[in-house]
Order: structure tokens, then C-alpha cells, then sequence
């Protein structure tokens, strides 16, 4: 059998091609080849397969949990005066440590956890939404705010001074600080009168999940303002602008694919497709696929999943820029695009699956029942398992998941007896945020997770409609449910799809060694399942055992 | 001991500050992630929230947000109080662009900067942005990919447009000038981007038959200069999605990049009307080259030739784009169990 995600080292390190044509771009993939691959010829290779050497020097490259432990607990509890350009970013700090031990696999002591949920809740404002530092100091702001509730779902609990009852109280207040946040063409500012870019738009959207405050007038709009920031590459931009339509913009261009279906505005993306953006811009379509909107039949609006997933693929290096992900067409690999690029890869093929199926439905439409595979237990029940006909059939894994572990392990870790903690390629000092970011991707190389529509089916079954928290007071007054089936039904799903990854064991790969393996992370959140499922079922008032 | 060695005089000791009683952060016992600060940060923040929580629009409290931002450039309230206290001091807007020319030559990655331009100009809002376009154009020089410049320039001309101020002669300028920047390093992803937004995306391009196939040249012509170079494929391939073309009739332009021992390549009829191939090829241009053989694998896929499709893509995947094997597997497989 052909392997679909060889190693590094068994593939041709040749440079890109100059075509006689060397410009700065070139110069700089040279550079950045050089330091790479000298790196790799070095180092020996991390698979334990390939080198069963007895040369002692020969030791297999492995991940350095205690070096990336330390280095991490090193700023945690203080940091020096150089880290004042994150003075805004507070929440950030926390998440990427805490996420990063997560997925290492190392354990906070109750007192720390602690100590991250009062530092965190200081940070809560009463206006609602979570600062960039203490609330006396800063206003709320999105992206802040999704690292505060996701760190919470690390570290909290639903016990008094867990966090979560705060949270709870502030359902409300957080709900109006993203009404506040929100334009009229689906955009968000990230806070007041700040940017808009489709990071506030992620950001509020897993906030918005997770806390069960989603509703019609939120998410007016959102759908089109993601979807019109898909570049002509495939993959998506910061933002979009929305020209108001007028007589003079409306004639000329008919079959002009930015155009929105909503004659209200002309939409144009505003930059090149980017990695940190295409992982939000399709963690937040995916989010949004999961609600019903009963008068919107054609929501979310529709993106192109297969050129997101070439495009996601494209970003992968060469073998002598040691397979890691780069952020945009022609610059250079970086590891924090392991998660941005690597772990939206799971989005696209979900996506592609989706897209592919209502092909396939609409063909065979009218020709005969859909396929359905039912499957009889011997107890007599019986379970519907639609789809999963396409579940079943194993798919080449979509990206280099083995050179991508051997890019983190290789490239990306600082060296061995150093400060430990990742960096963006060598050369580069590591620091928390390319620490999260790698490990993450690592999380995603390592095991295959899937969104499972039998899951989300039987999560369906399990949900409990007479269980939940008050829906929150909208803006307007129809801009909620119209009805309460309606927001049950919602709320079902919403929830029923957040819980539905799940991971394909038989699909893990783990270059080097079981004691290179990571926890599992789970894709659009970047939180692991056992953090995300109590997290949720609080919120949605669902028992522990669902 | 620092204070020793710090010529810093507290804001305390300054008679301007004198009737203020300054506000400590509120950090709680404990916090995690504490951050060592500066005195003259800490002091100038423990005013700053005096300030902020009195509403006080005043002269020094602009002076407050300098000394902030300097010090953290990322610091968004900051930002936010400066710009509504220069608002309502109605201060001479166009000095404080003077002030953010110098910020940015330092901060070029900050969120914050960007958009303290962004609201600066909309407010000024100039009869014609051409100076600020000048100096956008001047600041990517130096750093010719920086994606906040970039976005901001995409605002620049979609906000100004909006208003009525772009003139036919700005658009032909601007499009001049990123053909110039395509020229320096037509691997530049941004100025391609950038060429999409005047050639395709914006209101009013043109995109009737002649200017398309002027595009089309264009990206051919790119391909043939560079043929290993993603950015004028995807720029190709991104026109013909678009405008919902075949890409069958290019295909004499593609072929030529797809020769391998498995395959020949017919010669192009003579009433093929798009730029060529050199010939010889480039130096240094070993074939196949990839996204010539994915171009031919969906030529031929649109044509039903799913087979042959399916062979092309597997040959990306066990010999030519081995890095993608599994997506090119599955590129391959899509083809054939149609």
C-alpha cells in the first residue's frame, strides 16, 4: 500500500525551482530552505520505524515535554517588563498555557486553577464581555473574551468561585456587549470602536455556542459577510467591505460571484487569503451550518469547500522546508500555521463530505430512496445511521500528517537543553503563542477527528428540551426565536453539532513514538473534548452522563 | 534599586498631574500571567484609568494616551479613549497623521495603528485620497507583504469609491503602479490580491470579453516568466472559476509544463490566440511542473474524461506531489468513483 503521508526523509529535498527568475520571494524561500534542511540533515530522523539504529548518537527526535512544561511555567506566574506589548492580551497568555499543558498532558494543581479563574474573572466586565487585563483598566473585547471562556472551560468549574456560575450571571451582559459589537452587514468590531475582521467574528461565535445565546438577530448577516471573505484562492481574507448598492455599482457586474444575494450590498474581500483568517472565517461558517433558521433555507451562504481545501493543502512546505504549513501563497512555513492551516483541514473535508453528499442526493433525487443503512441490534432497537455510508469509507488523509509531526518536532522545537517551548521556524525565539499554536497542529497530525453525523444524531436524541437557562432579551423584538419550539430546536442542534467530533483511534499516527503522543484537541474550539463536553452541558443544562 | 538608576519623575511629582488621585490596577491577590512593568507604564496607566474613569477630555489626558501607546502600541482602550478625546477637542487631525506616519514605521504589525489611520482618514475625509495613497505605496516598500497595509489600502480605495472620490485616472494609476510591484517580484501573493480587487473585484471593473481575456493573458504571461510561481496560477485558475470558463481552451499554453515520460504533448494549433510558452523554457524549470498537471487533470474532468483525470491526479500523488499524496489520492479517487 502507497503511503499517502510520507516522511520528510523519504522525499526529495530539491529547492523551488528559481526558473531563472530570482526575485525577493525567492531569495527569502531560499533562505528559509537553507535553515530548515540543515536542521533536518542534522537531526535524525523522529519516525522509530526508520531508524532502528544502535548508533548512540542516533537518538530519535523527541518532544520535549518537560522543556515545554518549564518553559511555559517560567511566565506563568510572572513575566518581564518586555511583555508589556501584551498588556492587552492578558487572556491570551492564559490560554495559550493553559491549552498548551492540556494538550501536553500535564495537570494544574487545584490552587493554580484557582488562581487562573480569579485573574480571569477581574478581567470580566460588568458591561459585559471579557478585557484584554483587569476591567478597570480595559474595555471587553471578542478576542479576549474567547480566550477567557475557553481558559474557564479548562480550568473552572460549576462550583462557587469555579467561574462558570459567573459566567452564567453574565449571559446577558455578554450578549449585549456582541449586540453592541455588531454592524448591519454582518460584520463585528472586535470592540468599541475598534476593527472589524472575521477574528471577532470567530471569537463570538464559539463564545455564542458555548454559552447557548445565539440567536436570529446575532447571526443576521454573519453568514454573508464570512462567505464573501473567500478569496479568488480559495482561502479567506481579514475582512470584506460591503458597498452600499447603488445605481452606479449595481449593473456592470452580474455574474460576479462576490456579488451578494442580499441586493442590500456588493461585497468584496479586502486582501489576500491568509491562514489565521481562513481558520476563523471556516470554523465560524461550520458553527454557523449547525443552525437551523427556519425562514433562511439557504443559510449559511454557501462557501466553496473544495477550493479551501486545495488551497489549505497548498500551504503545506516542501520536504526541504521541512513540511510545514506556510500562512498565505509564497511566503514562507511558520509553525503557528500547524493550527491555523493544519487544523482546519478537518473543516474542509467535513465540508467537502457535505457538499459532495447533497451532489450526490440531488442526482439520485427522485430516482430511488436515499440510501439509509439501518442497522438492527440484537435487542430489536433500531438505530437509523444515515450517512454514515460515507463515514465508513477511508479517506487518504488530506494533508502530510507525518511530516507535519516531523516539521513540529524538528523545526519547531527550540533545541534540546535550551529554553524549551516552539517557535515559528529556527532562528526564531519561541514564545506561548507559537508554543499553543504548534502543539496544537501537533494535536491535529497526530489523531483524525471527524464530525460524526451519527453522533450528532444520537446527541439529538439525548437532548433534554425541558433543561436550559433563560433565553436571553434580544435586541429587537422579533429578532429572536419566533417561536419556543423553534429556539429548542436551535438549541438542539447547536449543541447536538458542537459535541459531534469524534476521533477515528485506528487513524492515529504518531511520529517518533507513543511518548511523542498528545491529547486530543478538538477542531473549530481548540479545546479538548473532555474540557468542551461538561463546559457545554452546563450551559445547555445537560446531564454529565449525555 | 531601580530607582536609582531612573531619571523617571513620577507623574505625582509634575504640577500638571497634581489634582489627580491615580487608580492602581485591579489584578486581585494572585493573578496569573502578572507582567513586570515599567514605572513610567504603571504610573502613566494608573492616571490613565483616573483619567478614563472621570471622562476627562483634555489636553493632558492626550498626552497620557502618547505616553501609553508608545510604551504598548497593542493597547486598544488607550486607542480608543485617544481618538474620542481628539474628537471632541476637535484637534487638528491631520498633525495626529502626522504623528501615526512615525507610529507605523514601528509598528507595521499592530492592529491598533492600522486602525487609528483607517478612522483618522474617514474623519478628515479627504476631496481626493491621493496623498494617502502616495504614502501607502511608500510604506510598502520596505516591506512589500505586510498584510495591514495591504487590507488598509483595499479600505482606502472601497471607502473613497463609496464617496464618489476614485476617479477613472486612479484607478488606471493604481493598477500601473501593482504591475510595477508585480514586476519587481511577481511572487508578491499581496500584489496580486490587490490586482484581483481593481481588475475583478471592485465595483465597476471592467470585466466584458476583451478585459477578461486581457486577464487571462496576463496571468498566462506571468506563468510563462515564472512557471513554478502559485500565485499566477491561482490567479488563473481563480479567474476562470469566477467567470465560469472552460479550462479546456487554454490548455495549449499548459501543456508544454505537464511533459513527462508517460505522456506527449500535441503541438498548438495555429489559431490559438493566448501567449505561449517560451521557448526553450526558463533555466532551472523541471517538469512536470505540478500545477500544470492539476490544470490538465481538471481540464480533462470537466471533459468527463474521469479516468484519465484520475490518472493524472495519481501520478501527483505517487511521483510529482508526493508531500500531498492523500489529497491528490483523494483527488484521484473522487474522479473515478463517480
Amino acid at each position: 500500500m502507497p503511503t499517502f503521508a510520507p516522511s520528510i526523509y523519504t522525499l526529495p529535498s530539491t529547492p523551488l525551482p528559481s526558473n531563472s527568475h530570482p526575485t525577493a520571494t525567492l531569495y527569502e524561500q531560499l533562505d528559509t530552505e537553507s535553515v530548515i534542511s540543515s536542521l533536518f540533515t542534522v537531526l535524525s530522523p523522529p519516525s522509530d520505524a526508520t531508524s532502528i539504529s544502535t548508533d548512540s548518537d542516533n537518538v530519535p527526535t523527541t518532544l520535549r515535554k518537560n522543556e515545554h512544561t518549564q518553559f511555559l511555567a517560567s511566565t506563568f506566574f510572572k513575566l518581564p517588563g518586555k511583555f508589556v506589548s501584551l498588556d492587552a492580551s492578558r487572556p491570551w497568555l492564559v490560554f495559550w498555557s493553559v491549552h498548551s499543558l492540556d494538550i501536553l498532558g500535564v495537570a494544574l494543581d487545584q490552587n493554580t486553577k484557582d488562581r487562573v479563574v480569579s485573574t480571569l474573572l477581574k478581567f470580566l466586565s460588568p458591561q459585559g464581555g471579557f478585557a484584554g487585563g483587569p476591567s478597570n483598566s480595559q474595555l471587553p473585547h471578542l478576542l479576549p473574551t474567547y480566550a477567557s471562556v475557553c481558559s474557564l472551560a479548562i480550568t473552572g468549574n460549576s462550583g462557587s468561585g469555579g467561574g462558570w456560575e459567573e459566567l452564567k450571571k453574565s449571559r446577558q451582559a455578554i450578549y449585549d456587549f456582541f449586540m453592541d459589537c455588531k454592524n448591519p452587514d454582518g460584520g463585528f468590531v472586535v470592540c468599541k470602536g475598534g476593527e472589524v475582521d472575521v477574528r471577532g467574528t470567530y471569537c463570538l461565535l464559539v463564545v455564542a455556542t458555548l454559552l447557548d445565546i445565539i440567536t436570529p438577530e446575532l447571526i443576521y448577516n454573519v453568514d454573508k459577510f464570512i462567505s464573501s471573505c473567500q478569496t479568488y484562492e480559495g482561502g479567506f481574507a481579514c475582512s470584506q467591505f460591503s458597498f452600499p448598492s447603488s445605481s452606479s455599482i449595481s449593473s456592470t457586474s452580474t455574474n460576479n460571484a462576490e456579488i451578494d444575494t442580499d441586493k442590500s450590498f456588493v461585497r468584496a474581500s479586502m486582501a489576500e487569503a491568509h491562514g489565521g483568517y481562513t481558520s476563523c472565517s471556516l470554523n465560524s461558517h461550520f458553527l454557523l451550518s449547525s443552525i437551523p433558521l427556519p425562514n433562511t433555507p439557504k443559510f449559511p451562504e454557501p462557501i466553496d469547500a473544495y477550493a479551501a481545501l486545495r488551497w489549505s493543502v497548498l500551504q503545506q512546505g516542501e520536504a526541504i522546508e521541512g513540511g510545514g504549513f506556510r500562512g498565505r501563497s509564497n511566503k514562507l512555513v511558520d509553525g503557528c500555521y500547524s493550527w491555523w492551516v493544519g487544523g482546519t483541514i478537518p473543516i474542509c473535508e467535513e465540508l467537502v463530505k457535505r457538499q459532495k453528499k447533497s451532489r450526490s442526493d440531488s442526482r439520485s433525487q427522485g430516482n430511488k430512496s436515499r440510501i439509509q443503512a439501518v442497522v438492527e441490534s440484537e435487542e430489536g432497537e433500531q438505530t437509523e445511521k444515515e450517512e454514515d455510508w460515507i463515514d465508513e469509507i477511508p479517506s487518504p488523509p488530506l494533508f502530510n500528517r507525518v511530516a507535519l509531526q516531523e516539521f513540529t518536532l524538528i523545526a519547531a522545537q527550540q533545541e534540546a537543553g535550551g529554553s524549551g517551548g516552539l517557535r515559528d521556524k529556527p532562528g526564531k525565539r519561541p514564545d506561548q503563542y507559537h508554543t499553543c499554536n504548534n502543539l496544537s497542529g501537533l494535536s491535529i497530525a497526530q489523531h483524525q477527528m471527524r464530525h460524526s453525523t451519527s453522533i450528532v444524531s444520537s446527541n439529538k436524541e439525548k437532548f433534554d428540551t425541558s433543561k436550559g437557562l433563560p433565553a436571553v432579551k434580544t435586541r429587537s423584538t422579533r429578532g429572536g426565536w419566533s417561536s419556543e419550539e423553534e429556539r429548542q430546536n436551535a438549541r438542539k442542534e447547536i449543541w447536538a453539532n458542537a459535541l459531534g467530533w469524534v476521533e477515528d483511534e485506528n487513524a492515529e499516527m504518531v511520529v517518533g513514538g507513543k511518548e511523542n503522543r498528545v491529547n486530543t484537541t478538538t477542531p473549530v474550539f481548540n479545546i479538548l473534548g473532555l474540557r468542551l463536553k461538561p463546559f457545554i452541558n452546563y450551559f445547555y443544562c445537560q446531564d454529565e452522563s449525555t | 534599586m531601580a530607582a536609582a538608576t531612573s531619571s523617571y519623575i513620577p507623574l505625582a511629582q509634575r504640577n500638571l498631574w497634581t489634582d489627580i488621585q491615580p487608580i492602581p490596577q485591579d489584578d486581585g491577590p494572585n493573578p496569573v500571567v502578572p507582567i513586570m512593568y515599567s514605572e513610567e507604564y504603571r504610573d502613566a496607566m494608573d492616571y490613565f484609568r483616573a483619567v478614563a474613569a472621570a471622562e476627562e477630555r483634555s489636553e493632558r489626558a492626550l498626552e497620557l494616551t502618547e505616553t501609553v501607546i508608545r510604551l504598548n502600541p497593542a493597547h486598544y482602550t488607550v486607542w480608543q479613549y485617544r481618538m474620542a478625546t481628539l474628537l471632541e477637542l476637535k484637534k487638528d487631525l491631520k498633525e495626529e497623521l502626522q504623528l501615526m506616519n512615525e507610529f507605523a514605521v514601528q509598528n507595521l504589525k499592530s492592529y491598533q495603528v492600522w486602525h487609528h489611520r483607517l478612522l483618522l482618514l474617514t474623519h478628515i475625509s479627504p476631496k481626493d485620497p491621493s496623498s494617502e495613497v502616495e504614502y501607502i505605496h511608500q510604506s510598502l516598500l520596505p516591506d512589500p507583504k505586510n498584510y495591514h497595509t495591504w487590507a488598509y489600502l483595499h479600505w482606502l480605495y472601497s471607502h473613497f469609491y463609496t464617496l464618489g472620490r476614485i476617479s477613472e485616472k486612479h484607478w488606471q494609476d493604481e493598477t500601473q503602479w501593482c504591475e510595477e510591484m508585480l514586476g519587481m517580484d511577481g511572487r508578491n501573493n499581496s500584489a496580486w490580491g490587490w490586482r484581483w480587487y481593481l481588475r475583478v473585484a471592485r465595483p465597476e471593473a471592467q470585466n466584458g470579453k476583451d478585459a477578461l481575456k486581457h486577464e487571462l493573458s496576463y496571468a498566462l504571461k506571468a506563468i510563462h516568466l515564472i512557471p513554478h510561481n502559485v500565485s499566477a496560477w491561482n490567479y488563473l485558475r481563480g479567474l476562470l472559476r469566477h467567470f465560469k470558463l472552460p479550462l479546456s481552451p487554454l490548455l495549449p499554453a499548459i501543456l508544454p509544463y505537464t511533459i513527462r515520460p508517460s505522456a506527449t504533448v500535441p503541438e498548438p494549433s495555429g489559431d490559438f490566440d493566448f501567449p505561449l510558452p517560451s521557448s526553450p523554457l526558463p533555466d532551472d524549470t523541471p517538469l512536470p511542473v505540478p500545477f500544470a498537471l492539476e490544470y490538465f487533470g481538471d481540464a480533462l474532468l470537466e471533459q468527463n474524461q474521469n479516468m484519465e483525470a484520475g490518472e493524472v491526479f495519481g501520478q501527483l500523488s505517487t511521483q510529482y506531489d508526493k508531500m500531498r499524496a492523500g489529497y491528490w489520492e483523494f483527488r484521484r479517487r473522487d474522479c473515478v468513483e463517480e
